[in-house]
């Protein structure tokens, strides 16, 4: 199981560095992602790594830890993917709202 | 020059009954077609409106001021709006239009609450009042009908108010942005027929829901 997690993180490495090298995200967020997936790495490796942090911040145990800090990311990437889908959603009006007022114009 | 903006999103069985009602009462009719899928902007045509086509649906408020938009550029003085499903009536126009003359008013809604001219079903009494208590709790304006589709404006108000939501929340949005700006309003007692076909076009429950919410993310930001 170990050995499975450990290459599956592995490919998701890899095909972040490879969205990186397309251009499709920036060095900031590859560092990010990076830095994510890393860490995940680290707890498969050694998974005492999550029990010791957790102790540090008071929580029972390391799984817990993951599950409470992967839930704030979830949210958190929730949040953004909603005002994205907002602000998208606000410039498809603008652009329809643009040739809707042009059209009438210019049959006027 | 008066002019009624309708906002229609596949109003076909109804359009043509709202042009022919409220033609007489007004100089100019806009039709703002939502991308209806239907005859709507053949028939609005027809009916000798000023029509004005969004190519993808863009709900209730986008609608709006897409019409308000046109309705200035086109040097209106006073400024109608009124629903297509025919549920409002075209001899309330006046009345409107009449009292903000008299009272020296930039804004007045219509209310279909007020000395309840007409038989409301009770859900659509209960859904009224919530949508008003809560409008009054976001935004600290009080209107007896926050979501009555029949509202008239002098075009000083129209340049003052910024309609930021795109959906149906644009009816409270309409009564906060009277507040935020000061602008003298009132509220008069309007029609209401309500048939099958016009409660069917009302907000559900999910619906409300999403109002609610896009209205309190309109008060944050």
């Amino acid at each position: 199981m170990q050995i499975f997690l450990f290459l599956l993180i592995l490919i998701i490495c890899f095909k972040i560095w490879f969205e990186r090298k397309r251009n499709k995200i920036n060095r900031l967020e590859l560092m990010g992602w990076l830095l994510l997936w890393l860490g995940a790495l680290a707890l498969v490796v050694k998974p005492d790594i999550a029990s010791q942090l957790a102790s540090l911040v008071g929580i029972g145990r390391g799984a817990d830890l993951v599950v409470y800090l992967a839930l704030v990311l979830i949210f958190y990437l929730l949040f953004r993917l909603v005002v994205r889908i907002e602000t998208l959603e606000r410039h498809i009006t603008e652009i329809v709202r643009h040739s809707a007022l042009n059209e009438w114009k210019n049959r006027r | 020059m008066i002019v009624a903006v309708v906002p229609a999103f596949n109003e076909e069985q109804t359009i043509l009954g709202v042009l022919n009602d409220i033609g007489r009462y007004v100089d100019k009719i806009i039709v703002v077609d939502d991308g209806s899928t239907d005859e709507t902007k053949k028939i609005a045509l027809g009916g000798g409106a000023e029509v004005i086509s969004h190519q993808l649906n863009q709900d209730l408020g986008a609608t709006l001021k897409t019409g308000l938009m046109a309705a200035l550029d086109l040097g209106a003085e006073w400024v109608i709006t009124i629903d297509a499903d025919g549920q409002l009536l075209g001899e309330d126009i006046p009345k409107l239009l009449n009292h903000a003359k008299e009272h020296d008013l930039q804004a007045v809604l219509g209310s279909r609450f007020i000395n309840d001219q007409s038989q409301i079903p009770v859900f659509r009494y209960v859904a009224n009042t919530m949508g008003n208590v809560y409008t009054w709790l976001l935004f600290g304006v009080w209107a007896s009908d926050t979501q009555c589709g029949l509202r008239c404006f002098h075009r000083s108000a129209l340049e003052k108010i910024n309609l930021l939501c795109k959906g149906m929340e644009v009816s409270s949005e309409f009564v906060a942005e009277i507040a935020r700006n000061k602008l003298r309003w009132d509220e008069i007692p309007v029609k209401v027929i309500y048939t099958p076909y016009s409660l069917s076009k009302g907000q559900g429950a999910r619906r409300g829901l999403k109002t609610a919410w896009k209205l309190f993310l309109r008060r944050l930001g």
